[in-house]
């Protein structure tokens, strides 16, 4: 495989749990209701996904449970917000840290494993051949044999930007994230919405999650995610939470984490430096964003926006 | 009963990312009640987990409450890890009073820790003399850590959620990097720095528990802050600022001047917190040293009700749980591991604004 393949190859597979969960993010924060749980839902996803993908012995079976779970977790979320009425952003690192104790509960407690959880036997997602298609210079070879998930997460990354941008449930996510009041006043449920998006986006965190546990190998701990959900969070707002930024900020975080495992490799005696790259490259897309916002707001001409103090309820 | 009123930003002029202008948040827990009421809802939800998990819950359940106070050992060890708990959860006060949501302590901690235990070996002179220059160096580099999140935010409004939970990561690559690089003890299979000559230790209290000094500097600590809060005109400014940046501006106050001496002694204290945790306990900085100190000072913040005093009061408590859990680890098959379970439970009852009534 050449250079360039290769590192497509890595980009592929470090793109699909950053711009699944990021997809999924979008909604959410297309809807004002921001997801901060998403490396939660991730965590707990990848477990589940583990879990019962080992226990029924079919890998799909297992991301299905891990969008199940991660779903959960999402309406854990969304039940403190709503129901308990906590603040959405520390309910949600509530609930990540929650996912961390809830998963070395489990595998600790219920699976009975210190520390890593590994069983043995857990078919992994099918890798596809491309037949001829794998023939294409450069692309070729970078595509051929990747997970299934790949596919899946094209699929759904595709499907999302259509509802978003095209349907009707879409059109409500926006207008619920535009004006509650405006929302309300044609029947739109401000807290119905949000709920669903962020259900949505726990759902596509769990691909996200499932990829990490049962793509290229089969074992769960808590550092998992390695904060790929926050990634995930920081690409969706680069991204504008606009279908082709979100797509474009996840491939950009992406090739920062595979310019991270490429240069891992060779021998400079700075592989933590390096392991650092994606947080890096967040940090300074954060910055970059805020430098482009604050110089447009300088030329903005007053502009009110009433922010409701107190979401009504649906 | 909290409170938390979302800033509405007259300039708002993008509708989407609309709480990432970061604007003030703010948290304003008002009422003993909910947090007593969360303590014994939680303490609740644990027994039910111990119930699903345990094969003799009564015998976990009971360790779990009381294990602390069943040896010397487990108390003094309740002790020391409610001395690092004051620190994070003061670091996390202070920056939660201005309006600001420091989630970076841990990696502040860290880097304080590793800071600590390569100043306290260079510098020559007795030992006390060490230790205080090493925690002034450990305090110094929890700010650094957050001086360039706590300047984003203040020049161009980036989100310091994102950017401080983001150095944690960072900090955790770094600490790793530097230890591997230039401090690792070499006769040791794990990463770590040599262990410290004895007489570098903080003095212990209660031998042969980890309890140390450490403990009659926190509670300064924690005096100081209250002194800092509730009887000066900088407290006071700095609670203005965090609550209403524009009506600051309006009294002349200069809000983001606050906002940046707190987010500097939040990230100071976390700092401290980690010399602290490696002088007193650790006594040589290992990889991992902390069981998510910086995490845990939050939740420990919220439920005293963000008030030095119920700050110390609420992280004994938890401390007392941990070394509970510690001890139920052993008397049982339920894990440590509750504890952080407990913790993200602890954070939505105390934050929710149902439970508790009016205050």
């Amino acid at each position: 495989m050449s250079g360039v393949s290769g590192f497509l190859a890595i980009l592929l597979t470090s793109l699909v749990p950053i711009l699944a969960t990021a997809m999924g993010g979008m909604f959410a924060e297309r809807a004002r209701a921001s997801n901060i749980a998403l490396d939660g839902c991730m965590l707990v996803a990848a477990l589940a996904a583990l879990a019962v993908g080992t226990a029924v012995g079919n890998p799909w079976v297992g991301v299905v449970a891990g969008m199940v779970a991660g779903a959960l977790w999402a309406g854990v979320l969304s039940a403190a917000v709503y129901g308990l009425g906590c603040d959405l952003i520390i309910a949600g690192i509530a609930a990540n840290l929650l996912a961390v104790g809830a998963s070395l509960l489990v595998v600790q407690g219920v699976l009975g494993s210190t520390g890593t959880y590994a069983p043995t036997g857990t078919t992994l997602i099918p890798r596809p051949s491309l037949g001829f298609l794998a023939d294409i210079p450069v692309i070729g070879p970078a595509l051929q044999n990747q997970s299934a998930l790949v596919w899946v997460t094209v699929l759904v990354t595709v499907a999302a930007s259509i509802v978003l941008q095209r349907t009707r449930f879409g059109l409500h996510v926006k207008a619920v994230g535009e004006s509650d009041e405006a929302a309300l006043a044609v029947g739109v449920k401000p807290v119905q919405i949000r709920v669903a998006a962020l259900l949505i986006s726990g759902a596509l965190a769990g691909i996200g999650g499932a990829y990490l546990s049962i793509s290229s190998v089969a074992s769960f701990n808590s550092q998992l995610t390695g904060g790929l959900g926050f990634i995930a969070f920081a690409a969706v707002v680069f991204g504008r939470a606009t279908p082709w930024g979100t797509i474009g900020a996840s491939l950009l975080f992406a090739a920062a984490t595979s310019v991270a495992v490429r240069l891992q490799g060779t021998d400079l005696g700075l592989q933590q430096i390096v392991h650092a790259l994606p947080y890096v490259a967040t940090v300074v897309a954060l910055a970059v964003q805020a430098v482009r916002e604050s110089r447009r707001r300088r030329y903005d001409v007053s502009i009110t926006q009433y922010v409701p103090a107190i979401i009504p309820k649906g | 009963m909290t409170t938390q009123i979302p800033a509405p930003d007259p300039t708002e002029s993008s509708p989407r990312v609309g709480w990432l202008r970061a604007g003030a948040r703010r948290v304003v827990p008002l009422g003993l009640r909910q947090s007593v009421l969360a303590v014994v809802l939680g303490l609740v939800v644990c027994f039910g987990v111990i119930l699903l998990v345990a094969d003799d819950p009564a015998t976990a359940f009971s360790s779990f409450l009381t294990g602390t106070f069943k040896t010397r050992y487990a108390f003094g060890n309740m002790i020391a890890i409610g001395t690092v708990l004051i620190f994070t959860a003061l670091a996390a006060t202070v920056s939660f009073r201005a309006g600001a949501f420091n989630i970076g302590t841990e990696g502040q901690l860290v880097l304080g820790g590793l800071v600590a235990a390569v100043v306290v070996v260079a510098v020559p002179g007795p030992g006390i003399l060490a230790q205080l220059v090493a925690l002034v160096c450990a305090a110094l580099a929890g700010a650094a850590w957050v001086a360039l999140p706590a300047w984003l935010r203040i020049r161009f409004g980036t989100n310091e959620i994102l950017t401080t939970l983001m150095f944690n990561y960072i900090a955790a690559d770094l600490a790793l990097f530097l230890v591997n690089r230039f401090f690792r003890d070499k006769t040791s299979g794990a990463v770590e720095t040599p262990p410290l000559p004895t007489d570098l230790w903080l003095t212990r209290l209660l031998v042969p528990s980890p309890a140390n000094v450490g403990v009659i500097l926190a509670l300064l600590v924690a005096a100081g802050a209250w002194l800092v809060f509730d009887r000066t005109r900088t407290g006071r400014r700095m609670e203005i600022a965090g609550v209403q940046p524009a009506f600051a501006e309006y009294l002349g106050i200069r809000s983001t001047r606050y906002l940046l001496t707190s987010l500097l002694s939040s990230g100071a204290l976390a700092g401290l917190g980690g010399g602290v945790a490696v002088l007193g306990i650790t006594h040589a900085y290992v990889s991992g040293f902390s069981p998510q100190y910086g995490f845990l000072g939050i939740t420990v913040a919220l439920i005293g009700r963000l008030r030095p005093g119920g700050v110390v009061l609420a992280a004994f408590l938890y401390a007392m749980l941990m070394t509970g859990a510690t001890s139920m680890q052993s008397a049982s098959n339920v894990p440590f591991a509750l504890v952080f379970v407990l913790q993200g439970v602890l954070v939505l009852l105390v934050t929710s604004q149902r439970i508790g009534g009016r205050s």
